[in-house]
């Protein structure tokens, strides 16, 4: 279908006065703009001498959150494993026995919990998608592996990986409060910074389900 | 006159020459190119043996020979070569070393502007068309002469022609020059000041000739007429260009 | 010292410490401009080898040399091969006539240029200049590469174009100083003084001369022969290693030539008042005129980074319906003056009057202006 004559606006090109046909007004301010810049002021990081400032919302290694009781936080429900665009995540679920004081008031543990870190896009669905809030992405950028089966994270390796990060100050839990899984039931949560600064009159961020992350 | 047999020191490297090119010229199927630049190279040598250079300076004359030798050769290549790629380029090789030859004779300015006008940009807008045109590699009838014999034997018959007169100017005195037409009483001219070349330094008898202000000189003193002229014909062939190329309306491309 | 009276000799070492100075002068000079465009856009630059960075050079040219020396199917192997040759014979041979520093033709003194007392030093410039695009178009072509093709086929328009008002533009200076010859067209500026450099009585054809340098050096705002958005490398898209490098240091080449010359040509040279004059020693010389080089240089380092590239159309608009006119009237200007015998400071409004008639008619220019009425009821009418 064409363009409705009506829709089309025609923009002509502005006309120049003496001074900006001669090209030299603007040669001068592009030569001050960029000689200006020569002050010695960068914001480049260096990044091995200097520790690289990662936003919040950084997407990095997984890691399987331990409730307040030290379990594995993950019930197990394939809700991550599921939303994974990249299908790099196995999960093996078994039930929990039943008169065993340490899995008191859970039905379903992950037996295996496998997540092969070289297929994974660091995507943040499986955050997004996790009920209880067991599986989440820290700051960890530098992984690095010698084979291939080294990168495939079982549920040890990433339950270390949340021992690892949970004190280090940009990557403590977010939780829903346990809203839904109940597997968890913190008092208090740690304060976090909005992932990226939200104009207040952006449309998008006026989301049904704002302020996930929030104070 | 001379008869002509007597002339056989520069008719023997002509029709070597002229043989050596018939056989090199591209045609369907072989070319015996073997004979043919082994006719060429005596003829070259030949043709070099009799028209020496008369100063004897080691240098000078190899440069002679470098040059000579060397436009000579690049043309025969240039007619002789099947991609005209490379006819170009031997093209260009043919306008350096005769801008070589024009710097031996001390004539400096019109060394440069030949490389100015001709190398750099009358060559240059042959490969860019050659590039543009030939893109799919060179046509057949691209890839053999066009009347091989009858081009050299008009070729070479100008060219003996021209060599002969060179030869016979160059043996006598002005009354050994040979007289084509009935000699005219021609009215005597007081030569032009302005074009005759000044003395720099009276003891050495050193002139400016050659110089480019003796060149600035002749050219819009004596030769004034025949400068503004060409630069006329120049004039109305540009606007001739513009006038022929094809318009296209405003805002289309 | 004797050994040295020997003009052979003299003219091997001058070109020795030429060759050797622009050489090492061409790698710094790269490094210089690594780091003006990281401060520019507010980053660091070259800075692992060497303190600052300053072994990068080096670095660099030792990868050249040892990287591997890839020549690609298909190409015409001759060709490939004599371009980055060419690139570099041409540019270098270029500086033969530009005096970098007090010329002398005394037997045994050093003469600060590789061919001391050529009469028409401008005019060889400009014809060894113009077999430069001679390596740009065999490069692009036989590197049997479409990308390359383009590339080449844009130069030779180009440089081709720009030679026009580049010779035209140093016409004016020609008639003025009565001479070709770039040395003496130096020591004419340095023995009038201050007052006395070209670019008082020819500031339209010092801008003019620049830009069309520039663009005949197929540096930015002009690099439509290489532009990495369009052309992947331009001309010079299949080469590696040291034949990439030697296209480069070929137009680094051609940049300090064209700094050298503006300097000599327009800003008087090594003259400069109180520092150096006439009778100044010649290490003072030298030096002030190697500043006004790197001035120059670094402007047109920083411009590369300040005007956006030319479209095509603009290009050959730029040179054929701006420059050449521009040139061609400044011309006729100063032969008015010659004519007329007027005193000379009479060129610097003349030049500026040239300078607002050109700008006057590109404002207030009454060619056909493209109807946007008309053009949305024509079918076709669109216009781009």
């Amino acid at each position: 279908m064409p363009i409705n004559e009506s829709d089309v606006t025609w923009v002509s090109e502005p006309k120049m006065n003496f001074w900006e046909s001669t090209f030299l007004p603007a040669i001068f301010q592009g030569l001050k703009v960029t000689a200006s810049h020569i002050d010695g002021h960068t914001v480049t990081q260096q990044y091995p001498e200097e520790p690289v400032k990662l936003p919040m919302h950084y997407r990095g290694v997984h890691r399987l959150n331990r409730d307040d009781q030290g379990r594995v936080k993950c019930v197990a429900c394939m809700m991550c494993a599921t939303a994974c665009p990249a299908n790099c995540i196995s999960i093996i679920a078994t039930e929990a026995p039943k008169n065993d004081p340490v899995w008191e008031g859970r039905d379903k543990y992950p037996a295996s919990f496998e997540l092969d870190e070289l297929r994974c896009i660091y995507c943040g669905m499986c955050e997004e998608a996790c009920p209880c809030d067991a599986i989440e992405l820290t700051h960890i950028y530098d992984l690095t592996g010698k084979t291939r089966e080294e990168m495939i994270f079982n549920k040890d390796k990433l339950l270390s990986v949340f021992d690892q990060t949970k004190d280090s100050g940009v990557d403590p839990v977010r939780t829903h409060r346990g809203k839904l899984s109940g597997t968890a039931d913190f008092q208090s949560l740690p304060p976090l910074a909005p992932a990226t600064s939200v104009n207040p009159d952006d449309r998008s961020a006026k989301a049904s389900s704002p302020g996930v992350i929030s104070r | 006159m001379n008869p002509l047999p007597e002339q056989w020191r520069m008719i023997v490297p002509a029709a070597l020459g002229a043989l050596a090119v018939w056989m090199l010229l591209p045609r369907d199927g072989k070319r015996r190119w073997v004979l043919g630049s082994l006719c060429g190279l005596v003829a070259l040598v030949g043709v070099l043996s009799t028209v020496r250079p008369v100063i004897d300076d080691w240098a000078m004359d190899g440069l002679f020979y470098l040059f000579g030798g060397g436009a000579v050769l690049s043309g025969v290549m240039m007619i002789t070569d099947r991609n005209p790629i490379y006819a170009a380029l031997w093209f260009a090789l043919v306008t350096l070393s005769t801008c070589g030859l024009f710097l031996l004779n001390a004539a400096p300015f019109l060394s440069a502007a030949t490389i100015v006008v001709y190398a750099g940009a009358i060559v240059v807008t042959f490969v860019f068309v050659i590039m543009l045109a030939q893109q799919a590699g060179a046509a057949t009838y691209d890839r053999r002469a066009f009347q091989p014999m009858l081009a050299t034997c008009a070729g070479f018959l100008l060219l003996g022609a021209i060599l002969y007169t060179i030869d016979a100017s160059g043996r006598g005195g002005e009354d050994a020059r040979p007289q084509f037409l009935p000699r005219v009483q021609i009215a005597e001219v007081t030569p032009n000041p302005l074009s005759q070349p000044r003395i720099l330094n009276e003891e050495t008898g050193e002139t400016d000739l050659g110089s480019l202000s003796s060149i600035g000189r002749s050219l819009f003193g004596d030769y004034l007429f025949a400068v503004e002229l060409a630069g006329t014909v120049l004039l109305i062939a540009t606007i001739g260009a513009i006038a022929l190329a094809p318009r296209r309306a405003q805002g289309h491309l | 010292m004797e050994l040295l009276k020997n003009p052979l000799i003299m003219a091997g070492v001058t070109i020795a410490v030429v060759l050797g100075g622009i050489l090492g002068a061409c790698s710094y000079l790269i490094w210089l401009e690594r780091k003006l465009s990281a401060w520019m856009q507010d980053r660091l630059g070259p800075n692992r080898v060497g303190p600052m960075g300053l072994l990068q050079p080096i670095a660099d040219g030792g990868k050249f040399l040892l990287k591997e020396d890839v020549i690609p199917d298909h190409v015409n192997k001759f060709l490939y091969l004599m371009a980055p040759c060419l690139s570099l014979i041409t540019t270098m041979l270029a500086f033969a006539v530009v005096p970098f520093g007090p010329v002398s033709h005394a037997p045994g003194d050093f003469p600060f240029v590789i061919a001391p007392g050529i009469d028409l030093g401008i005019v060889f410039v400009f014809a060894v200049g113009s077999l430069a695009v001679y390596a740009i178009i065999l490069g692009g072509w036989a590197s049997n590469n479409k990308y390359s093709a383009l590339g080449s086929l844009r130069a030779s328009a180009q440089v081709v174009s720009y030679e026009i008002p580049l010779g035209m533009s140093v016409v004016g200076i020609a008639l003025l100083n009565h001479t070709m010859s770039v040395e003496k067209i130096l020591m004419y500026q340095a023995e009038q003084g201050f007052a006395g450099w070209n670019v008082w009585y020819q500031p339209v054809a010092a801008l003019i001369f620049f830009t069309a340098a520039l663009a005949e050096s197929n540096r930015l705002p002009f690099d439509l022969t290489e532009c990495e958005q369009e052309l992947v490398g331009g001309f010079h898209t299949e080469y590696s290693a040291m034949k990439f490098a030697m296209f480069f240091l070929g137009e680094y080449t051609h940049v300090i030539t064209i700094s050298f010359l503006t300097s000599v040509l327009f800003f008087g040279g090594w003259h400069f008042p109180v520092i150096a004059e006439v009778g100044s020693p010649w290490f003072l010389k030298v030096g002030v005129l190697l500043l006004k080089v790197l001035l120059i240089i670094v402007l047109i380092q920083m411009l590369r980074w300040t005007i956006p590239r030319f479209r095509f159309d603009q290009l050959m608009g730029l040179a054929w319906k701006v420059l050449i006119p521009m040139a061609t009237l400044n011309v006729v200007i100063v032969m008015c003056v010659l004519e007329f015998e007027l005193p000379r400071f009479w060129l610097l409004p003349l030049s500026a009057g040239l300078f607002a008639t050109v700008g006057l008619i590109s404002t207030q220019g009454s060619l056909p202006q493209r109807s946007l009425t008309a053009a949305p009821t024509a079918a076709h009418g669109h216009g781009h």
